[in-house]
């Protein structure tokens, strides 16, 4: 009953890159970071141009992907360089973008819909729904494995479609692969594996962190992939664990400066690494998870309840949150600042945990 | 409203809540006893100071009652309805939801020190035995934090041995046995007292005939008393000789207890052990020491000592010959005590004496007795003075 969500080792008969004589190049799990750093926009383009290059099953589609190059300039000279066949704009119908991707591929390819603002994956929840639980309810005989790309949360300014992240909604589709990078060298591992992987990839790319000075990286190398399941402590300290993802992870980098602190980078919400997450509570005691999601049913709430059953006889204090606040993402910079977690807010919060 | 507070006497060790005998709402009268409090050595009552109705219970089951803590309140004016409204009341708040609104657990009610603890300082607590209660807490409002708990066992002196056990809560089965207060207290003790004083035992044997002699002549004249109160009664005498065996190890001296405070350990069956104090036996008479023990003994079976009478002396006795043990060699059961007197079973035995100038063998009431000791304060010239002196006194009754 409980097999057969994600793809367990044994091939699907039908659907999928790897049931129709795919052969990927090599690959390495080790990052050799090299030359000038990029922008996580640059890097993603890169994967993307390097998959496309090599393998001729990859598609890149959806609302202003082609002549544009997408609102985020993500896809910009895609077009040019593959051709309207493989690089193309779709009709404004989400419903239609990732259904027509569950078609391509159960027939073989490897689709790489975009949905162009997190809210505009609402429109398409079914067929979103459906393409992740096929491999389950047909008992592995259908898989459509794709790279569903959505940009997401705030950026400058904030408001009620664009800005939302909402990541739990993919979670809680089963069968589906949650990606939340925070940096270009996350963004290029986790990108090109899911694009040769055999399960349906959520892959958020946030929209604050596209273009942002903390997040861009040298170039982590060709071959580079990025399991997922494994986070990363981007600072390490023994007095409190902080465990974010996303926009968040340079927030509470800066609010735990002079705190001994284990920061942790989650890099992907489904699977999550909660091997890592409790051993550092063991060790520290204390657990701050801080994310953008609004509170109440948040992933944190998760993260919370796990650490709550798992750590409880190492806690000593409370574990805590610092998210948004139940409500829609405000427009004015200054009303969305006061909403999203800030480095003064995860601050106090490491604080009264310090000292509880 | 009469307020009902956890007694003072406490000397130190913790107390809990066990059970509420009356509930809110119900009547009660004056020294009607309300609750149990449970020490790891006796369980105590609290009862009413006043006649009324229960209004409010401020300490619940296995709550920590702390000396002067509020556990109750009575309503004086005997209207139960009044009472169960009053305890409605909402408390009033400066803003309203704020109270709601703050993250973390709710503050402890009633005063404003935290005594609660978090898991990790409960499991560090049990794995270590550490008195949380005897910590200096530096978290928020006084709280005991893990960081705290993890200096106490830095600076002890004890090297603990062997892996801490594990992490996560231990399964019971069926037939296992959880530990209760008194049980925890006592392997602390003993542990303690094995660890830190070097023990040594002397073994002498006693002639109980004179003993046997005066106890029968006092039944006689209707004073029933037990070879206990004869035993404490010699040893307090034998202090004369040795008084350091009535003395204390200090880190500076041997203090030696102006007072003859003997304790006697009294066996509760699976339940344990208890040493209730006879106070102060060199101003005793024989039958007012026999009085004592008696009165000690039974309240000690019904679980009714006071704290204050299980603790504070300065000398102790084990009787285990009244369980049929021939010979042993107590642990000091107090930590601190110089020494322990050990008492085997008294029976009839055949022994050389001289009878007119000659040897003849003879049937006497015997027992062997040890006294073992902490060999810190005092070495085998004063263990065997003071036993010696001993065995005179108890052969030598009149």
């Amino acid at each position: 009953m409980a097999s057969n969500v994600f793809y367990e080792g044994e091939m699907q008969q039908v659907g999928g890159l790897w049931n129709s004589g795919y052969e990927p190049p090599p690959l390495t799990d080790e990052p050799t970071p090299a030359g000038q750093r990029i922008n996580m926009v640059t890097a993603i383009r890169k994967v993307l141009d390097q998959e496309l290059e090599s393998n001729p099953r990859v598609l890149v589609f959806g609302e202003d992907v082609g002549p544009k190059g997408g609102v985020h300039a993500v896809t910009l000279g895609l077009q040019e360089k593959f051709g309207k066949e493989r690089v193309f704009d779709t009709s404004l119908n989400e419903e239609g973008i990732v259904g027509r991707a569950v078609g391509m591929a159960l027939s073989g390819l490897m689709p790489v819909p975009e949905i162009q603002f997190r809210k505009y994956a609402e429109p398409a929840t079914e067929q979103i729904h459906d393409c992740g639980t096929m491999r389950w309810r047909t008992h592995n005989r259908f898989a459509a494995p794709m790279v569903l790309r959505v940009p997401g949360g705030f950026f400058k300014c904030g408001d009620p479609w664009h800005s939302m992240t909402n990541e739990v909604e993919f979670v809680h589709n089963p069968g589906w692969k949650v990606a939340v990078p925070s940096n270009a060298e996350d963004a290029v591992g986790l990108l090109r594996g899911s694009l040769r992987g055999n399960d349906p990839v959520l892959f958020f790319e946030h929209r604050a962190m596209l273009d942002d000075s903390w997040a861009r990286r040298p170039w982590p190398g060709d071959a580079y992939v990025l399991d997922f399941g494994r986070a990363k402590k981007t600072r390490e300290g023994d007095k409190i664990t902080i465990v974010t993802w996303g926009a968040m992870v340079p927030r509470c980098e800066a609010a735990a400066e002079s705190v001994s602190a284990d920061v942790i980078d989650l890099r992907t919400l489904q699977p999550w690494d909660k091997d890592m997450v409790l051993d550092s509570v063991r060790r520290t005691r204390r657990c701050l998870i801080v994310h953008e999601d609004l509170r109440t049913g948040g992933f944190g709430a998760e993260i919370a309840a796990v650490v709550a059953d798992e750590a409880f006889l190492d806690l000593d204090a409370p574990v805590a949150r610092v998210t948004m606040p139940d409500i829609p993402s405000p427009h004015h910079p200054k009303l969305m600042e006061w909403a999203l977690p800030s480095p003064e807010s995860i601050r106090a919060e490491i604080e009264r945990l310090m000292g509880f | 409203m009469i307020e009902v507070r956890v007694p003072d006497e406490q000397e130190g060790t913790k107390a809990v809540v066990r059970a509420w005998l009356r509930q809110v709402g119900d009547l009660v009268f004056e020294d009607e006893p309300l609750v149990e409090l449970e020490t790891d050595k006796v369980t105590q009552e609290v009862s009413s100071p006043a006649a009324g109705v229960l209004a409010e219970i401020l300490l619940d089951t296995d709550a920590e009652a702390v000396p002067g803590a509020l556990l109750a309140r009575i309503s004086t004016d005997g209207s139960p309805a009044k009472a169960a409204a009053q305890e409605e009341k909402p408390a009033a708040s400066p803003i309203e939801g704020a109270a709601d609104a703050a993250p973390g657990p709710r503050p402890s009610p009633g005063d404003d020190k935290e005594t609660r603890l978090s898991p990790s300082v409960r499991r560090a607590c049990l794995q270590h035995g550490i008195d949380a209660s005897r910590l200096e807490g530096t978290g928020r409002n006084g709280r005991v934090t893990r960081e705290d708990v993890d200096r106490a066992i830095a600076s002890a002196t004890v090297v603990s041995v062997g892996e801490p056990t594990t992490a996560q809560p231990r399964q019971f089965n069926a037939q296992d046995i959880p530990h209760d207060r008194m049980r925890l207290a006592i392997a602390d003790n003993m542990a303690r007292a094995v660890a830190e004083q070097p023990h040594v035992t002397a073994v002498f044997e006693a002639d109980f005939t004179a003993i046997a002699a005066h106890k029968a002549a006092m039944a006689a004249r209707g004073a029933k008393l037990s070879y206990t109160a004869y035993i404490v009664k010699a040893a307090a005498e034998a202090m004369a000789v040795a008084p350091a065996i009535n003395g204390r190890w200090e880190k500076d001296r041997i203090a030696i207890s102006p007072t003859i405070d003997i304790g006697v350990g009294t066996a509760l069956g699976e339940k344990g052990l208890v040493v209730p104090v006879v106070k102060d036996v060199g101003h005793l008479s024989l039958e007012e020491v026999g009085a004592r023990l008696d009165d000690l003994t039974r309240r000690a079976r019904d679980g009714k000592l006071e704290r204050s009478e299980v603790s504070g002396g300065s000398f102790t006795i084990s009787n285990h010959g009244v369980s049929g043990s021939l010979l042993a060699a107590p642990i000091i059961l107090h930590q601190g005590q110089a020494a322990i007197l050990g008492v085997g079973k008294l029976e009839k035995r055949v022994v050389v004496r001289t009878v007119n100038g000659r040897d003849a063998m003879l049937i006497h009431p015997m027992a062997y007795v040890t006294l073992t000791i902490d060999h810190r304060v005092v070495d085998g010239h004063q263990t065997n003075a003071w036993l010696s002196r001993f065995v005179e006194i108890i052969e030598n009754w009149k």
